[in-house]
């Protein structure tokens, strides 16, 4: 679909599904399950088939439980997978996911990167996730570099990770492990380049 | 001393079927000059504890006594406790509201009844500190600059009070890397040319862990873990019960020491690890 | 906290009020407002009593906070009672000194006025007490949707209500916030003379809106990301429903209502 295309615009936004940053201004209702079905209300669902897709989205995001609560009674981590549920409601192909951790505590941010990859890795939903936290970044099959409108690097984490010079120039972080990796090869130690986990480490270290 | 707090409880709408301990017996002494990190759970009392520490709440029972200032439940001296202690809440950008950047600094030492030069001195001032040109933004309007540059903004208008004690909440939250480092070699500078006694509140284990010399570990509305970076961290696993994050390399760094490599566990930078695992590989191969 | 605060007085339950159609709920609340003004007898009120204390003890709302919900008007209810009291003309003189008659028509008069408060605001907490706002809000909305005949914009006024529902907790938290952060900078929202206090609100205000604005900001882009276009061709999860019990409800209604006009026309 062409996105210049103003009469696929609701196409579209239904196809790709967005999330935001702040957890607070994205729900509308004032209890769960009416903010999950808002998108399938915009778009014209039955009744019964919209109670059918609401209730699932809450499984898929494990807020089934909290389906009659008020938002401002969820920490921030919940509202964001509130958020996550009413985008999957739509039944989107993509999901952007705009610095959705960005404003969560570090239990929150776990609650929503696995919610992210169980629905990339289980519902097979392409997922485009905007962070400037690298170690986020880890476990995707893609990393796209952007700066200053232009995207400078791309390619799987181990490949980017590896250029941790050239990331620093760009003011972004470099997940510990791998900095570690690279500062003990700059002193002649003969591991690979872009590890990226505790355990790939262990094994280039002392196998 | 600088902050001694006594047996100190904080019960929220007491009496209602709402009610609340968020603090629970609280006892801790924060030394002049010193720099601590403060970590906890949301809703393990953090907060809390810290709006203690400049007045914005009393202590339901106990005592706190800042630079001599002593507040009970009864106290009234709140207003003296808020000039010494300068607290700097999560997104400070957001309180913003004068129309230049220097009315929005002055907002502070204008309420401490300063006159218009010392006014502008302690602007000034401030601004030097949080590393902003003065001439060349004191006059725009601060909903025009970067987020960054905003939170430093926020910042200087704490520190125009002239606080003996910093505390910040989450001061990085929201930043991207370069902004955060920004901000963090900011906080690091008060507190070794301005010997500042600073408490910084964060998530960021990675952070805290580069710059304090003391963790305060909250949870559940009592201290869980106090001492040295080396002695908190050594707790992992409590710490992961509490929903904190280790730092990343003291995760790997125990990894390693159970795969057989002679190395010490008390590390959390990538600095140190780097030494200690060079020493213990170079130093087997030597053997 | 000021998040604990409920808004609109919504009591949480499952009784037969509660899960009545909120638009029959509306109604009747309207019928009952209305019907109050034709009582003119004490038998009539013992009958709206009777009525009210079946409905608050079929909603298993406990009564004293129905009571409590009186509180704040205390005031008016008294003061209605007295001015009606003495600035009722009437036949039947008890007590007389100066320009201040007490006549037996004025007190009748005057207890008749404050009941009829007392019932009209009992009646309508009842509403909000058993009525989620919510439901409360899609009730509205259906009853004034045969008026988009004549452009008026219903479904926007009910999104409005519940967006205005969903931020009142938000933005009262965040006025905490902000109000702690200025407090923390040497402001004063509690001493001098109002002048001195209006201006105190400035630091208070400003961000507040800002933050508003923002939100609103925000809200609106993640609506529409959701494909949200207004009110046409939109479904909704929950279809309001005329049941069994909502005929209960409506008849045990006609009833009332023929009592009532039994007692003031053909008594």
């Amino acid at each position: 679909m062409d996105t210049r295309d103003e009469s696929k615009v609701w196409d579209i936004r239904q196809t790709a599904g967005m999330v935001f940053q702040n957890p607070d201004n994205q729900l509308v209702a004032t209890i769960v399950e009416e903010d999950v079905a808002f998108g399938p209300e915009n778009l014209g669902i039955p009744p019964n088939k919209i109670r059918k897709r609401v209730d699932e989205a809450l499984m898929k995001v494990g807020m089934e439980d909290f389906a009659e609560s008020a938002p401002h009674f969820l920490s921030g981590g919940q509202k964001q997978r509130v958020a996550i549920a009413g985008i999957i409601a739509m039944r989107p192909e993509i999901i952007i996911l705009d610095e959705p951790t960005a404003m969560l505590d570090p239990v929150g941010r776990k609650e929503v990167m696995d919610t992210i990859s169980y629905l990339n890795k289980e519902e097979g939903i392409t997922i485009i996730h905007i962070t400037h936290y690298m170690e986020e970044a880890i476990n995707a099959d893609r990393v796209i570099v952007m700066e200053a409108g232009k995207i400078v690097m791309e390619g799987t984490p181990r490949e980017i990770f590896a250029k941790v010079e050239e990331l620093k120039t760009l003011g972004l972080d470099v997940p510990q492990i791998t900095e570690l990796a690279y500062e003990l090869r700059k002193e002649g130690l003969d591991i690979p380049a872009g590890i990226l986990t505790a355990e790939e480490m262990v094994k280039a270290l002392w196998p | 001393m600088a902050i001694k707090i006594e047996n100190m409880s904080h019960v929220y709408m007491e009496g209602s079927p709402f009610e609340y301990k968020a603090l629970d017996g609280i006892n801790v002494e924060i030394n002049d000059g010193e720099f601590v990190g403060l970590i906890g759970h949301t809703g393990s009392g953090k907060s809390t504890l810290v709006q203690h520490l400049n007045g914005l709440l009393k202590p339901t029972s106990g005592t706190i006594e800042v630079n001599g200032i002593k507040i009970e439940q009864k106290s009234r001296e709140l207003k003296k406790l808020r000039q010494k202690v300068g607290l700097v809440f999560q997104y400070p950008e957001h309180q913003l509201f004068e129309d230049t950047v220097y009315l929005d600094i002055a907002f502070g030492p204008k309420n401490l009844g300063c006159t218009e030069s010392e006014i502008e001195q302690r602007v000034k001032e401030a601004m030097v500190l949080v590393g902003l040109d003065y001439e060349g933004i004191k006059d725009r309007s601060p909903f025009e600059l970067s987020g960054g540059q905003r939170r430093r903004v926020a910042i200087a208008g704490v520190l125009a009070m002239k606080p003996e004690i910093l505390v910040l909440d989450e001061p990085t939250a929201g930043l991207d890397p370069r902004g955060r480092d920004e901000i963090l070699g900011k906080i690091a500078e008060l507190h070794k040319k301005h010997n500042l006694t600073i408490i910084l509140v964060s998530h960021s284990m990675e952070d805290i862990a580069k710059l304090v010399d003391r963790i305060i570990v909250m949870n559940k509305g009592r201290i869980a873990l106090d001492g040295t970076p080396e002695e908190v961290f050594r707790h992992a696993q409590e710490l992961t019960e509490m929903g904190l994050a280790v730092p990343n390399i003291t995760h790997l760094i125990k990894r390693l020491r159970e795969a057989g490599l002679d190395i010490p566990e008390d590390i959390f930078t990538v600095e140190r690890a780097k030494e200690e695992i060079l020493r213990a590989l170079r130093g087997g191969f030597n053997a | 906290m000021l998040k604990d605060i409920t808004i609109g007085q919504y009591f949480p339950g499952r009784s037969f009020i509660h899960l009545l159609d909120p638009r029959i709920k509306i109604v009747i609340s309207f019928i009952f407002i209305i019907l109050i003004f034709f009582v003119k007898s004490f038998l009539g009120y013992a009958f709206v009593f009777l009525f009210l204390a079946t409905v608050v003890a079929v909603s298993g709302i406990p009564p004293k906070y129905v009571i409590k919900g009186l509180k704040p008007l205390i005031f008016i209810i008294v003061l209605t009672f007295f001015l009606n009291i003495f600035f009722t003309s009437g036949e039947t003189v008890l007590w007389k000194a100066g320009f201040l008659v007490l006549t037996k028509e004025g007190i009748i008069q005057g207890i008749f006025m404050a009941l009829r408060l007392m019932f009209l605001v009992s009646g309508t907490s009842l509403l909000t007490l058993t009525t989620s706002p919510i439901s409360l809000t899609d009730g509205i909305e259906s009853l004034l949707r045969p008026l988009s005949v004549v452009k008026f914009p219903a479904h926007e006024l009910a999104m409005m209500m519940t967006i205005a529902l969903r931020f009142i907790p938000t933005l009262l938290e965040e006025t905490d916030k902000i109000m702690k952060a200025q407090m923390a900078r040497g402001a004063d929202f509690e001493s001098g003379n109002i002048l001195e206090r209006a201006k105190a609100l400035v630091p208070l205000l400003v961000p507040l809106f800002i933050s508003a604005f923002r939100r609103a900001d925000e809200l609106a882009m993640a609506m529409e990301a959701r494909c949200y276009r207004g009110g046409r061709n939109r479904t909704r999860m929950k279809v309001l429903k005329v049941e069994k019990r909502d005929y209960i409800a409506m008849l045990a209604t006609l009833v009332f209502i023929l009592i009532i006009m039994w007692d003031s026309y053909l008594r």
